[in-house]
């Protein structure tokens, strides 16, 4: 048995691999050397490893061999929470799914409204409900009718279906969301139920009992309504294109992996042109900056000295091959010194950004460092430099071991 | 190679010594932080923070604390935050943060924060999430259902956020500009690295950008203006050494350099 | 013809088809000649690129629109797909040293030792967190979990910050040993980097924190005069550059999608 690992302990645990790992890494300041390459190995391992394993979990098992190899359900509703409605109470023992169900009579309420539901239901192709009724009722129907709204143009719409509740055993009740009746027109062309359906905004969800049910004075078990979209094996596809990818090892078959390259490199320059749209507009349209009106002067300075730098800058650029003629030579030698200003700009927020790095690591190593007493900060500072004098220290003999062996391996030549 | 050596040992010596000294600063914060903090203090209740952690451990000593001070801001308002990202290890980084203030702000995971996890695809991706966020992750990072959690059923699509604070050390604003800004008219604020801070202007100047912090220092001033002092503050000491080394040391290596050309010009 | 089906044997057994067939019409196009091959790889990048630009140029919800959920998806699918890529590569490479009893042995089994605990760790934690593990009581982490977290925050992350926190010493001493200002615009750089350095830390601030801030003086200030350079100089050098680096996507895009670029299409 691998035994529990106490809070404490992990503080302690992750305090000190972590100065460890630090240290041994700025070895390299001296000089290149064994152990540093060791553990830039160890981090090599460990990025690549974390990257698999979260690529595998979320994506590769998360989206794709669910939608292979699963139905891609969701929950509706899950019938576990207590009702909150006449007729209806909640049954923890006799259910088919999660913590409880719904017991309903019918004949207090022939007519029972969900508020509660899940909104967002996707593309599902059909519904999944466990039910059942106490007796078996001949004749016995449920209707189920949803309400759906399109938020950007205010259209409602219902889509329902009929399907027989007659026996008293627990079933598993699929509806094919095809077969409903759709009333209204909520759907955006090329999104209706039943072809390319995407479904949100269910507003509602009623369940209605017929008279058979009503006059047989029923009670009808429900449970966990779920949407789900089917099996899709065409994922294998994608998983097959996936792997085309690695055939790039194989000469002969390296081509595959250019097609299969094809398909993120042809949309994503597609998706170029969609992106030059909505990305670079407002910034085209934020450049022309009024010039003359009913503006302060000052903004009007300000305007105007960026609307030189621009054009200056972008002179600069554009005609980069030849700065012959003193109209483009000019505004060009401006844009290069207003370009050193921003690279000068660039040059000290990198000296920033760079030094809080180090920070970082400085700060983790003397001010987090995790003790069993109290210790006054200068003292930690002495323990972290005799930890890297030792580190240091192994760091030369490496770097003598190494300079040894050529020296050995270079008389034995 | 002592050369070198010196430089090292004078930048370790620069920013451990400040480490150990009682020293007190006052932080200024810039426009684009205070406009950061008014979008964040500007959500209205019941819609969401979106945090999306494009940053990786590398980058972790500069978008650490600026993730760290607007999920403090956040939960000091009691908004619910949705975490994801593009990177791989950033919803990871941002999770363990927003564990550790959770105890201190009453927030519970899947009732005030949800993590979403990694994901990758670039713009269509991130287009589909503003569409509909249970299509397109519909368990949590760690493949809980979203049903199960009960802060998504009010977060379903792009509507029930009311801004994007992304945080990275890379240029992948722009696909957050194309997706959120561009098509779900949802505003961004940023907390980059500083070395792609000033990349960031043109944005701020269209409006594509509704707030920026720039490195350790955008995160200490941001801490300054929610008045938790906190990591980005005390690291902010050592910086000032920092900088003002480097300072000295190219005003050294020019006084060198007039001074050589000075003797040969001597010399002739 | 793509219809989801309802019965799982039906799925699996669909699968199997499939996959024969796909593997079948690659060792079609395996058997013609490489100029073909090399078309074929053409058509569908150019088909492929269509997508986007026709379904977003197009009046809102056209026939394309019902399909970018799935195109989104694919994406992430082959974005995931393409990681192993470089694992696979290192995987030859240190696999080549260890069977080989290389010098280098030591370190490619590092990498190795390294690469299994992470994914390890991280698969146990998420799919077999009871297995051989003692239960957890309060205040105890199960085995997995906790060698997954002590791997991530006590390896990974000071490895990585480390490795790009040592870029401090090389641009201190990149910065004694080559910044000189022997022209205008050397010392033009300098002076502004100067200025944004100090304007970055408390104690740049107050050199200048004696002119009152308010009328003409405010502009001596350094925070006013680095934020006025960040807006009116920066921002639209930036945008010109943004400018310049769209054109040349937007060309490059079009290279890749008529595959005029040579080395994608026919390889090295």
């Amino acid at each position: 048995m691998l035994p529990a690992v106490s809070e404490t302990t992990q503080k302690y645990l992750i305090y000190w691999l972590g100065a460890i790992c630090t240290l041994a890494i700025y070895t390299i300041l001296y000089r290149e050397n064994r152990l540093y390459r060791l553990f830039e190995h160890f981090y090599i391992g460990l990025a690549v490893g974390f990257g698999l394993y979260i690529n595998f979990k979320e994506v590769i098992y998360d989206v794709w061999w669910k939608a292979m190899m699963t139905e891609s359900s969701g929950s509706i509703f899950a019938f576990d929470t207590p009702p909150h409605l006449p007729g209806i109470v909640l049954e923890r023992d006799d259910k088919k799914e999660g913590k409880g169900c719904w017991k309903w009579d019918v004949g207090q309420a022939a007519e029972i409204r969900l508020r509660e539901i899940v909104k967002e239901w996707g593309t599902p192709n059909y519904l999944k409900l466990w039910a059942k009724a106490d007796r078996p009722v001949s004749g016995g129907r449920l209707t189920l009718i949803g309400t759906v709204a399109v938020p950007e143009n205010g259209q409602r719409g219902t889509f329902s279906i009929s399907f027989p509740m007659e026996t008293d055993r627990w079933r598993l009740i699929r509806l094919e969301l095809r077969a409903f009746d759709i009333r209204g027109s909520p759907f955006r062309p090329f999104e209706k139920i039943g072809k390319r359906n995407q479904l949100g905004e269910v507003t509602d969800l009623r369940l209605r009992a017929n008279e058979a049910l009503v006059q047989a004075d029923a009670t009808i078990f429900l449970d966990d309504l779920n949407h789900n979209i089917g099996y899709r094996w065409w994922w294998v596809f994608s998983g097959l294109f996936g792997l085309m990818f690695y055939t790039l090892f194989i000469p002969r078959l390296a081509w595959m992996s250019r097609l299969a390259m094809a398909i993120p490199l042809g949309l994503g320059s597609g998706y170029t042109f969609k992106a030059f749209v909505l990305e670079l507009g407002p910034q085209i349209d934020a450049s022309l900056k009024p010039l003359y009106g009913d503006i302060p002067l000052l903004r009007i300075v300000n305007n105007a000295i960026f609307l030189i730098v621009l054009l200056s800058v972008m002179t600069y650029f554009f005609f980069s091959i030849e700065h012959r003629h003193s109209a483009i030579r000019s505004p060009a030698q401006f844009g290069r010194w207003m370009l050193m200003v921003t690279f000068g700009i660039v040059f000290g927020n990198t000296v920033m950004g760079r030094f809080s790095l180090f920070i970082s690591r400085a700060d983790f190593l003397i001010r987090e460092m995790q003790v069993p007493w109290d210790l006054p900060e200068w003292s930690r500072l002495l323990i972290v430099g005799h930890l890297l004098a030792a580190f240091l220290v192994l760091a030369y003999l490496s770097v003598l071991y190494e300079r040894r062996k050529a020296t050995v391996g270079g008389t034995e030549a | 190679m002592w050369g070198r050596w010196g430089v090292y040992l004078l930048v370790a010596l620069a920013i451990t010594l400040p480490m150990v000294l009682p020293v007190r600063i006052r932080m200024v914060p810039t426009p684009p932080v205070r406009s950061f903090f008014r979008m964040v203090e500007q959500i209205p209740k019941g819609k969401a923070l979106m945090i999306a952690a494009d940053f990786d451990t590398g980058t972790e000593g500069e978008n650490g604390p600026q993730v760290e001070a607007v999920l403090e801001h956040a939960m000091s308002r009691k908004i619910p935050i949705l975490i994801m990202g593009t990177a791989i290890q950033g919803p990871e980084l941002v999770q363990s943060y927003a564990e550790d203030l959770a105890k201190k702000y009453d927030y519970r995971y899947g009732r005030d924060f949800v993590n979403l996890g990694y994901l990758p695809g670039g713009q269509p991706v991130l287009e589909k999430l503003g569409r509909s966020i249970w299509q397109t992750k519909p368990t949590d990072y760690q493949g809980k259902p979203l049903s199960q959690l009960p802060m998504m059923r009010r977060v379903r699509t792009a509507k029930d956020i009311a801004l994007v604070a992304e945080f990275t050390g890379a240029g992948v604003l722009p696909w957050y500009i194309q997706t959120f800004w561009a098509q779900f008219r949802v505003p961004l604020a940023q907390g980059c690295t500083g070395i792609i801070g000033p990349e960031q202007f043109p944005y701020l100047d269209s409006g594509q950008l509704s707030g920026l912090m720039t490195g350790l220092t955008g995160a200490a001033q941001y801490e300054h203006l929610i008045k938790a002092p906190k990591r980005a503050y005390r690291r902010m000491i050592p910086q000032n050494f920092a900088h003002i080394t480097v300072i000295v040391l190219i005003v050294l290596a020019n006084i060198r350099l007039f001074a050589e050309r000075a003797r040969r010009l001597r010399g002739r | 013809m793509f219809q989801p089906v309802q019965d799982r044997w039906r799925n699996v057994f669909l699968c199997v088809v499939a996959f024969v067939a796909g593997v079948g019409a690659l060792a079609l196009l395996q058997s013609l000649p490489p100029a073909h091959r090399r078309r074929l790889t053409g058509i569908v990048t150019f088909v492929v690129g269509l997508y986007f630009p026709l379904e977003f140029f197009y009046p809102r919800h056209n026939f394309l629109t019902p399909w970018r959920d799935s195109v989104s998806e694919v994406l992430r699918v082959l974005a995931a797909f393409a990681f192993g890529l470089g694992a696979v590569n290192l995987f030859l490479i240190h696999g080549r040293h260890v069977a080989r009893r290389t010098p280098n042995l030591i370190f490619s089994l590092a990498f190795f030792a390294g690469f299994f605990l992470m994914a390890g760790a991280g698969l146990m934690n998420d799919f077999a967190k009871g297995f051989l593990a003692a239960e957890p009581k309060v205040g105890q982490l199960g085995f997995w979990e906790a060698s997954y977290r002590i791997l991530f925050q006590g390896a990974l992350l000071p490895l990585t910050s480390t490795v790009f926190s040592l870029l401090a010493f090389f641009i201190a001493s990149a910065a004694y040993r080559a910044f000189r200002a022997r022209t205008l615009e050397a010392l033009l750089l300098m002076v502004t980097s100067f200025l944004v350095m100090l304007a970055n830390v408390p104690y740049g601030l107050t050199v200048t924190s004696f002119l009152p801030d308010e009328g003409i003086w405010r502009w001596g200030r350094i925070e006013n005069l680095v934020q006025w350079m960040m807006t009116q100089i920066n921002a639209p050098a930036m945008r010109a550059i943004l400018f310049g680096v769209w054109v040349g996507a937007v060309g490059a895009a079009l290279r890749i999608w008529l595959s005029l670029e040579r080395t994608f299409v026919s390889g090295p």
